[in-house]
């Protein structure tokens, strides 16, 4: 039976150096050996309350130490950490421990309140067995016995990542500790990440991009710092961070490598450690991945491709800025696994066609917490283990695969997953509108068209007022457009290219047309 | 309370949407520690007050130190302000 390796080494490698800083934050600092008998100590907690193989820890609070003790004490325990988005609303969540039904719901005394609130109204019975409020928690077991857990191995589920779900209820990935090693073990060859590494982690604990600049980083005994979503908010504080921490390793999305690079801080930083950047998640378009690397050209860079299904499974180093033409290059297969392109019958296409991107390798999901129905509709039929990512490319001349779009209605806005499905389903159940189309209007701006209910005054205020109690904020539209009809295609179809045409016009949020 | 801060009030009410019209926003309400702005929504505000009060607040002025309460929002505006 396989060990999982990221959890013990990380916890071997915590052993051995005890005084070395490893994980520091905003106002303060841990030490490998602190952060050791924290995360034994809260795994002593979690077997004490009956917290075992398999059963679900949803952590819904700010990125911090706590967090970080929580998530780690999980995996050291064979439990499932849920880390949930802390800026989600409270019916989100609770539409999320629903789905998860989590035995522990570890948060803070004012998130559990506004919580406490839906549960009150709450219909269905409450999934959670225990909540537990982060100002309160104990560092250790409660009482005297110290319960252990059976071993834990390679194929137990780790972590649950949840993401847009096209029903208005997000979906749970589940990665196992087999498909997390898979990564680490590949991020630590190719990046030849040591225990000299710094890491400055932007991502919150809920995006995948974590499982390299956190889980990874510790392994290898690197230091990482956690940036909190406060000093990510304005370029000029990220960039004062970045230069306090002087990192050697950067992974983000685009958009916030663009955003500092609009105002020239990156140039202005020195940054003298930094020796990769890599980023994903969405497009780099080439002329801004191009002047960030003549502003800050001593580090390499690296596209890293893959959905949150599958984490990174090709990869694009550049050592010199790309032409044009490359900013959709998504490079060549990761070591751990193997590309096909295929048709929607599973025949791979010819050379130099589009196709489907598909991939067999240890880092493919699970499947979906409690969807085996929607985990099958990702393979094929009659090929067992080629896992379909729904997003579509071509094989260059040059060898490298080149991403030209998605197969669903899913979109990525810095970096996050948002099926336009979900916004709409949210938007209907509101009561307010009869019916809702969702449009990528540019590339930051959502665009909602609705249809308002009979006898409902249209305010485009209150419906995002009201689509963010259900959405994350990062997928309230930006504008709304009220219509009397829906454009409609020859089929009698919603006609989306009409409107995501009209929401290029400077229709005034809020009107009708 | 005084007419930069009713503004700054405004325009922070027309871009939060986790702002209901009951919701208490006073000097001293944390804007970012309590997570009632996102990053979309602060960029909404500052091309709002821009628009509203005729200035451009210089990209410096742009950090969670000035944009951490309404107080802090006015106290940055004030010297713009008599600038323009």
């Amino acid at each position: 039976m396989m060990q999982p390796k990221t959890i013990k080494e990380l916890m071997e490698v915590l052993a051995t150096a005890p005084s070395r800083q490893v994980l520091s934050w905003s106002g303060g600092a841990m030490t490998a050996g602190a952060l050791s008998e924290a995360v034994r100590a809260r795994c002593e907690w979690l077997a004490f309350n009956g917290v075992g193989t398999g059963d679900r820890v949803a952590i819904w609070m700010p990125k911090g130490p706590r967090a970080v003790e929580i998530l780690l004490a999980c995996m050291l325990a064979g439990a499932i950490a849920v880390a949930v988005d802390p800026t989600s609303p409270p019916e989100r969540v609770a539409n999320i421990l629903v789905t998860i039904q989590p035995s522990l719901l570890v948060s803070d005394a004012e998130r559990l309140g506004r919580l406490a609130a839906i549960r009150e109204t709450a219909e269905a019975e409450w999934p959670v067995r225990i909540e537990a409020a982060l100002d309160h928690l104990p560092i250790g077991p409660t009482g005297p016995e110290q319960l252990t857990n059976p071993p834990v191995t390679a194929n137990d589920a780790a972590i649950i990542l949840m993401t847009s779900g096209s029903t208005g209820v997000p979906k749970g990935v589940v990665l196992s500790h087999g498909n997390i090693d898979a990564f680490s073990d590949w991020a630590i060859s190719t990046f030849a990440i040591t225990s000299e590494d710094r890491f400055a982690n932007i991502s919150p604990l809920h995006f995948d991009l974590s499982l390299l600049d956190v889980l990874t980083a510790l392994r290898i005994g690197a230091a990482v710092r956690l940036i909190s979503e406060r000093d990510s908010l304005f370029p000029m504080d990220l960039a004062n961070v970045l230069e306090e921490t002087d990192p050697t390793i950067l992974y983000t999305v685009p958009t916030t490598l663009q955003r500092l690079a609009n105002q020239d801080l990156l140039g202005q930083k020195a940054l003298p450690g930094l020796r990769w950047v890599l980023y994903a998640g969405e497009v780099f378009p080439a002329p801004a991945l191009r002047s960030l690397m003549t502003a800050l050209p001593r580090p390499s860079y690296a596209n890293l491709y893959g959905p949150t299904e599958t984490n990174v499974i090709a990869s694009k180093i550049y050592g010199s800025p790309p032409e044009n033409e490359a900013d959709a290059n998504i490079g060549r297969a990761c070591d751990h696994s193997s590309l096909s392109l295929r048709t929607e019958a599973g025949r791979e296409v010819p050379l130099g066609e589009i196709g489907e991107i598909c991939v067999q390798g240890p880092t493919v999901m699970q499947g979906y917490w409690g969807k085996p129905e929607l985990t099958g509709l990702r393979y094929f039929v009659d090929l067992p283990g080629v896992f379909r990512t729904g997003d579509f490319g071509f094989w260059g001349k040059d060898g490298d695969l080149r991403f030209v779009g998605r197969r669903d209605r899913q979109i990525k806005l810095s970096g996050y997953r948002i099926d336009l499905g979900e916004i709409e389903a949210c938007a209907i159940r509101t009561g307010l509108v009869v019916a809702a189309a969702a449009v990528l209007a540019d590339e930051t701006t959502i665009c909602l068209h609705i249809i308002p209910a009979l006898g409902e005054t249209f305010e485009d205020t209150v419906l995002r007022r009201e689509l963010s109690r259900s959405l994350p904020r990062y997928a309230v539209p930006a504008r709304v457009v009220g219509h009397s009809v829906f454009p409609v295609t020859a089929s009698g179809k919603v006609d989306y290219v009409a409107l995501t045409t009209s929401s290029h016009n400077k229709t005034k949020t809020g009107s009708i047309i | 309370m005084n007419d930069l801060e009713t503004t700054v009030i405004e325009e922070i009410r027309k871009c939060a949407t986790s702002i209901d019209g009951q919701t208490l926003i006073d000097a001293e309400t944390r804007l970012l520690d309590d997570g009632l702005l996102t990053s979309l929504e602060l960029l909404e505000l500052v091309v709002g007050l821009e628009s509203r009060l005729s200035i451009a607040i210089p990209l410096e002025f742009l950090s969670s130190k000035n944009f951490a309460t309404v107080g802090t929002i006015c106290t940055m505006l004030e010297p713009i302000k008599s600038e323009t």
